[in-house]
């Protein structure tokens, strides 16, 4: 027999019950099992309606991608006429006549007469900014010594590098070729290679804790004459506006100028230099593509409040004086700079320091052949000297690179002391403080040829010295391939490695390398013993892995807080 | 986070970045109905994905003298239905184990909170088994705090008609698990 309370409990809101009766339900259910078991399912059923399932935080963008973003810009005041009808429609119910007359005038507005106040109202709304973004973010500016965020807060770029495989990949028949030639056999991409930022890496990245990333780039992307282009730049967008949305900033970085750039100087550093790749200092053709990548980039990237700045070229080399010198070096960064300017006045620009400079006639300089110093006699020898320029430019942060003490880091050789660190970067501060009081970038790092121990006591050491004189700071790098061909150990101060080539290398169940040839790269590489220890989990291949990188990791999320 | 009238009005006037805000704030909630409503994870986040292009497409004519929430509910709920006539569902069913951690703690009827464990999924079902409105109503009653009014505007229907859904429901619910214990799975 049903109990006469269930009635009562079915009727009634028991989370609106007075203290008295809610008494009495507990008094009740302590005794009746069919009221109790309701009440129980009730209250289940309450939770497990409430209970929002996982879902991708990140869908709101599918949406705002799906959508015409101008829909609102394009007829404003044919979308306000037609709400107010909207609001209308009770009354229109009430007078057929009356709404036969409003649907009239409402033809007439929005298809006749307003035709051209409603395009005029378009077009000035379209130059309002809309990059699809949805960010907290504000444009970055300088201000004396410091960036600023758009409410003049000083901001510290805190960042990691994406290096994106900006160099590119070998490419059988086209590499062997230029190998053989003595050039670099590595080919710029001319698509982004589709591993090099995956959801997870964006996911990752988030966690992270960094507040920008460096975002490089090679020219032959964004090249005039590259049929991908605007499908490049998509991407590039898209990517800013995901990064924008997690509220991390965007350094569009140039690491690979048309002409010389920092990979194909391995090869190009012995020749003669009037046999040298020329750089966009020396060569007009390659300055002027360089020129018009950032005036494109500058055009689209404009308004994107995600985009702390450009940088404008990665370790340039100052051509010997023959070619202009330092003086064509400032030339140049200058125009490309004005160039910007004209087209984003938002936007910071980074300007680098010159990483090396061609040896004048009469000068000495280190013969890399010969490993002697050696007076350069016209063959414009490298002069391993840096230095900063000033621009003429607004809104310039100047970039250094800090790897420093260069054998230490880059092979393990020797040490590092912190006074010379120091003296290091306070040299170029004072350098900025002098020329108009700007603020300083560097992109620092060090290979895992050192132990754990010493990189982590190096990393801080460094980042004492970047929080004390208030400069920003990017880690090289966040992701690199691994593989048979690739020093895991030298050539490798990424914090996560991720196994790119690992199907045409191995096989697995029963892991085996495919041939001797990437059996034996392997071990010179200590490839072998990272795939054992952090790729080979049992049967399962893990394709991306932190390495023994967490405390580097955890050393960056310090200096990062 | 702006209050959702300017959002309506700043995405009116053009801009995207405060529909994403509105966006942001309903899709949740508005995944999770769909979801209890098909049980399809696979058709949610489609439909999900139809109804904001609707609610954005359509925003000129939301009438701010109404409850926001309301109107994208009712949005919502007709393209759920529109999907189900289109094409069939695929329901992937849920995961109990999900909910687990949301069962209420009885402390002075532990061996209630066992019982009720082990016949979640069966409650889970009734749910399921109720007529489309008597569920409609029903989910919309607790899935947002919505009065008999409101959810009568969402589904087209008089406060006292989704009322009555509401309590038929529950009549529903009482009534199988007094069922179940006589059928001897409960006690």
């Amino acid at each position: 027999m049903k109990c006469r309370y269930m009635d009562y409990l079915i009727n009634c809101e028991l989370d609106s019950l007075p203290n008295e009766k809610s008494e009495k339900i507990n008094k009740h259910i302590s005794t009746c099992m069919d009221c109790r078991n309701y009440l129980g399912a009730l209250m289940i059923s309450k939770k497990y309606i409430a209970k929002e399932p996982e879902m991708d935080k990140y869908f709101y963008m599918r949406v705002i991608n799906a959508i015409d973003p101008d829909r609102y810009k394009k007829s404003k005041l044919t979308f306000k006429i037609l709400s107010s009808l909207e609001r209308l429609k009770p009354a229109f119910k009430a007078s057929l006549g009356t709404l036969a007359v409003f649907v009239a005038v409402a033809l007439l507005i929005t298809g006749g007469i307003f035709d051209n106040l409603g395009n005029w109202i378009a077009k000035s709304s379209n130059n309002r900014s809309n990059t699809g973004e949805t960010t907290n973010l504000t444009f970055l500016r300088t201000d004396g010594q410091n960036i600023v965020t758009g409410t003049g807060e000083i901001f510290h770029i805190r960042g990691v590098t994406l290096t994106n495989n900006f160099w590119g990949n070998w490419v059988n028949g086209e590499s062997e070729k230029l190998q053989s030639q003595g050039m670099d056999p590595i080919i710029r991409p001319l698509v982004q290679d589709a591993w090099v930022l995956t959801d997870d890496d964006f996911e990752r990245i988030k966690d992270l804790g960094c507040n920008t990333v460096l975002y490089d780039i090679n020219y032959q992307l964004f090249a005039e004459d590259n049929p991908n282009r605007e499908e490049n730049l998509k991407k590039l967008k898209e990517h800013i506006r995901r990064f924008s949305s997690m509220d991390i900033y965007t350094a569009v970085m140039l690491m690979a100028p048309p002409g010389l750039d920092s990979i194909n100087d391995a090869y190009e550093k012995y020749k003669h230099g009037s046999e040298r790749i020329k750089s966009v200092f020396e060569d007009d053709t390659y300055y002027e593509q360089w020129v018009e990548m950032w005036k494109y980039l500058a055009e689209e990237l404009k308004d994107f409040k995600g985009v702390a700045g450009y940088g404008l070229i990665n370790q340039p080399r100052a051509p010997s004086e023959s070619e202009g010198g330092i003086g064509i070096f400032r030339e140049r960064l200058n125009n490309v700079c004005r160039e910007i300017r004209k087209i984003d006045k938002n936007h910071i620009i980074f300007v680098p320091e010159y990483n090396s400079r061609e040896a004048n006639p009469g000068e000495s300089y280190w013969n890399e052949k010969t490993n002697s110093y050696v007076i350069d006699n016209g063959e414009q020898g490298i002069i391993w000297e840096r230095g900063l320029v000033k621009v003429d430019s607004s809104n310039v942060v100047y970039l250094f690179h800090f790897f420093e003490p260069y054998n230490f880091v880059n092979d393990g050789v020797g040490d590092f002391d912190a006074e010379s660190l120091e003296a290091q970067v306070r040299k170029r501060y004072e350098w900025a403080k002098n020329v108009g009081r700007a603020p300083l970038l560097t992109e620092y790092g060090i290979s895992r040829v050192n132990s754990v121990d010493k990189r982590v006591q190096w990393l801080e050491t460094v980042h004492d010295i970047f929080d004390k004189y208030g400069i920003s700071a990017s880690y090289f790098q966040y992701k690199n391939a691994v593989g048979a061909f690739i020093n895991v150990k030298t050539g490798f101060n990424a914090l996560y490695g991720e196994y790119v080539s690992w199907d045409s290398e191995i096989g697995l169940n029963p892991f085996y390398f495919v041939n001797e040839h990437v059996a034996t790269s392997a071990k010179e590489n200590h490839f072998d013993e990272a795939l054992k220890e952090y790729y080979l989990k049992g049967k399962n291949l893990k394709k991306i892995s932190i390495l023994d990188n967490q405390p580097i990791l955890e050393t960056l999320q310090n200096f990062w807080k | 986070m702006l209050d959702e009238s300017t959002l309506i009005s700043n995405t009116l006037n053009g801009d995207i970045q405060s529909f994403a805000l509105l966006v942001q704030a309903y899709q949740g909630q508005l995944y999770n109905f769909i979801y209890k409503m098909t049980k399809s994870k696979e058709d949610t986040e489609d439909i999900l994905q139809d109804v904001f292009v609707k609610v954005y497409n359509n925003l000129y004519k939301y009438n701010n003298n109404y409850r926001f929430s309301t109107w994208i509910y009712s949005i919502t709920l007709n393209t759920i239905k529109s999907s189900l006539k289109k094409k069939k569902l695929r329901p992937s069913g849920c995961n109990i184990d999900d909910f687990i951690e949301e069962i209420p703690s009885f402390d002075d009827s532990p061996e209630l909170l066992i019982e009720v464990k082990e016949h979640y999924k069966e409650i889970i079902e009734i749910i399921d088994s109720l007529k489309e409105k008597q569920k409609t109503a029903f989910i919309l009653r607790y899935i947002r705090d919505f009065s008999y009014k409101e959810i009568g505007k969402i589904m087209g229907i008089s406060q006292e008609a989704a009322k009555m859904k509401v309590h038929r429901a529950k009549s529903i619910l009482a009534k199988k698990i007094a069922g179940m214990r006589k059928e001897g799975d409960f006690e």
